[in-house]
């Protein structure tokens, strides 16, 4: 069976091998990076370094494009070495539509950071390290339609097997949740069992987009599952105990409306949408609730050559009341509403040779902040060395940041593209 | 002589009125020259080419596709990237009209994302480099006050030299500049800039010109930051006019992604 999975893989690459006019490019990249504390979770302070190469293949031939970016990893931790694709595609035009299928990324509404409507593919949540920025979003298996006419755009994706977000799952990492921590040291098993591959448990999406004046407007409708995944704990009937702790993925549909367009000089986006889960009532405190959740970004050049970036995000539980009535033991009750800012400055000086850049998020019922501040030192074409760190700054242990307080940590990235 | 004054008369009144006819004034040189013919829409590949003040070196090559809409008073350019490695396959677009802001989005391959980004003022860097976005899309001719100062050769064409003044003088870095503009073709020769305290900051030279297609076309020229030391040198190929088939579809969020 492996070796039918790996017959499409073999006849790609092989039709790519075989072409003179092949497309080919790719990184070289190393990282270094180290705590600058003693994690409170680690009891230690922790060095990473990793190397990793990604290549870029594509070839046309008669209207079909074959892409395909193998990406291999090696963690010097543990001497491992990781392969994947961050895509492999076949894409093509016919008319008024384009088509794609195979592993691949999908961006879907229009602002940073803190998914809204960009739920298409699962974010990678065991790394908080700078890598570069796309790693967090996984790739997914799926076929994509997308119909162009007067000026409307209908996208249609169809992914037949659900993957989730994959998070750090290990009593020695370092960017292990808490509540995950807590289990393990309560001895009480994790299990995540895949969604199992049937048809009714396929996933889709639909976009909808056409341009009022100068504005961008799209809407969107997902029928998928939660792709966090929610911890569900499993009781002995008799003690009470907690005997286990299963991922689950339950039903979450979305719906959704974005707009980005310019006012002079200021670039405007905003997104909007309404999580649907199946705990309609707010009653089953192992399944998030149902959600609006919206972001306003505001963007422009500053002087000085310096482009900012600021979003709001908020998030609004629909059920409050059931949600505190009914609250998942250990997890922290959530206000109603959840705001936070983001800020991204960057700026390319010297021409191009510097390019500092920072992030900020900031969450205030959580007293917590994380930066990435950034500098990056491009000497000549192609090559970068980047000195950065990632601070985390919060007061509670079971936040978001907070939990990773500790965990501030510096680190130097080197990457050579060719 | 009582014969010969009135046509003294006449022949110094022909005289400057045929003057008149092949001097116009400076805001109607800059004007020829912002409307030079270049054809309803136009591809080429360019090769820039950018020395730091220590002489090192770094190459930007890309294509650029143009096609104007006089009627909706804008042009649509589509830019794709092919060197240097970490911007290969990045694709911009600007419509850039006229007397308001452009519209500009960028395509990031690795993500499949289309963004439309801000705008950065006119007189910015145009990719890192020593041009700005306006040297590559034009200065609006009604941005600036024109005086025709003088005519002379230069590379053994004849041209008239106009100097120009912002009228606003907000996010524009210099406070005069001289154009040489050729007579027949009407392309900018060359530029030299000056700040308000009459030093000058930067100088552009077109370097080779070439008739493509029976239009008069820069094939190479070079803008100089006298103030930073820095230069770049732009030279253009397969520069073609009046493209068959470079259709409307090829300045849409579509052709970003797949073109």
């Amino acid at each position: 069976m492996k070796t039918l999975r790996l017959l499409p893989v073999a006849m790609l690459l092989a039709s790519i091998g075989a072409s003179a006019e092949m497309q080919w490019g790719g990184y070289a990249q190393t990282l270094h990076g180290g705590g600058t504390a003693t994690s409170s979770q680690r009891e230690s302070s922790w060095l990473a370094a990793q190397e990793r190469l990604q290549l870029s293949l594509s070839h046309e031939q008669g209207g079909i494009t074959a892409l395909a970016r193998p990406q291999v990893t090696h963690q010097d931790a543990d001497d491992s070495m990781e392969w994947s694709f961050r895509e492999l595609t076949l894409a093509g035009r016919a008319g008024p539509l384009d088509w794609r299928v195979g592993r691949q990324i999908f961006t879907w509404g229009v602002t940073d950071f803190w998914p809204v409507l960009d739920v298409i593919n699962p974010y990678d949540y065991s790394i908080f390290r700078n890598f570069q920025p796309d790693d967090f979003k996984r790739p997914v298996t799926a076929a994509q339609l997308v119909a162009y006419a007067e000026g409307w755009e209908l996208e249609a994706i169809l992914m037949p097997v659900h993957e989730g977000f994959r998070l750090a799952d290990t009593a020695d990492d370092p960017w292990l949740f808490q509540g995950m921590r807590q289990l393990m040291e309560a001895g009480i098993p994790l299990e995540s069992p895949p969604v199992p591959r049937t048809l009714s448990n396929a996933e889709g999406g639909m976009r909808l987009g056409h341009p009022v004046g100068d504005w961008s407007l799209n809407g969107y409708f997902l029928y998928g599952r939660d792709r966090i995944g929610q911890p569900r704990m499993f009781f002995d009937k008799a003690t009470g105990m907690p005997l286990r702790v299963e991922m689950q993925y339950p039903r979450q549909n979305i719906a959704g409306f974005s707009a980005q367009g310019a006012l002079g000089a200021e670039l405007l986006r905003f997104e909007a949408a309404y999580y649907h889960t199946s705990d309609a009532s707010g009653e089953d405190p192992f399944v998030r609730n149902r959600q609006v959740k919206t972001t306003v970004g505001w963007e422009r050049f500053l002087p000085g050559d310096l482009n900012a970036h600021l979003q709001y995000i908020v998030e609004t539980r629909l059920n409050q009341s059931a949600y505190e009535d009914h609250w998942a033991p250990g997890e922290r009750v959530r206000p109603r509403l959840d705001h936070m800012l983001t800020l991204k400055l960057y700026g390319e000086y010297g021409g191009g040779r510097w390019r500092p850049y920072l992030f900020t998020f900031y969450r205030p019922q959580d007293d917590e902040v994380m930066a990435n501040p950034q500098l990056g030192y491009w000497p000549a074409d192609g090559f970068e060395a980047a000195l950065g760190a990632v601070l985390f700054e919060g007061w509670r242990p079971d936040t978001l940041v907070g939990q990773f307080d500790a965990n501030d940590y510096v680190y130097l990235k080197t990457t050579y593209f060719f | 002589m009582r014969h010969l004054l009135p046509l003294l008369t006449a022949l110094m009144l022909a005289a400057s009125a045929a003057l008149a006819a092949e001097a116009p004034d400076g805001k109607a040189v800059m004007e020829m020259a912002d409307q030079a013919p270049n054809g309803d829409n136009g591809r080429a590949s360019a090769l820039m080419t950018l020395t730091a003040a220590d002489g090192s070196t770094r190459v930007r090559e890309f294509t650029i596709q143009r096609k104007d809409y006089d009627a909706e008073k804008v042009s649509k350019y589509f830019i794709e990237f092919s060197q240097p490695a970490d911007v290969k396959g990045t694709r911009f677009m600007v419509w850039d009209h006229v007397g308001q802001p452009d519209d500009r989005w960028m395509y990031l391959p690795r993500l499949r994302m289309v963004r439309r980004i801000a705008a950065e003022d006119d007189r910015g860097a145009f990719v890192g480099s020593d041009f700005t976005y306006e040297d590559i899309s034009g200065r609006d001719p009604a941005k600036d006050t024109h005086t025709l100062l003088r005519e002379e050769a230069m590379d053994g064409r004849e041209a008239w030299v106009v100097e120009s003044a912002p009228k606003e003088m907000a996010g524009v870095e210099f406070a005069r500049k001289l154009s040489w503009v050729d007579k027949s073709s009407h392309l900018i020769l060359q530029e030299h800039y000056f700040n308000a305290a009459g030093e000058k900051i930067k100088e552009a030279k077109a370097e080779k010109i070439e008739s493509v297609q029976d239009i008069a076309t820069l094939m190479a020229g070079t803008v100089k930051d006298l103030r930073a030391g820095t230069s770049t040198r732009i030279e253009f190929s397969n520069v073609q006019y009046n493209v068959d088939g470079l259709s409307d579809d090829q300045f849409t969020e579509r052709a970003l992604k797949q073109p």
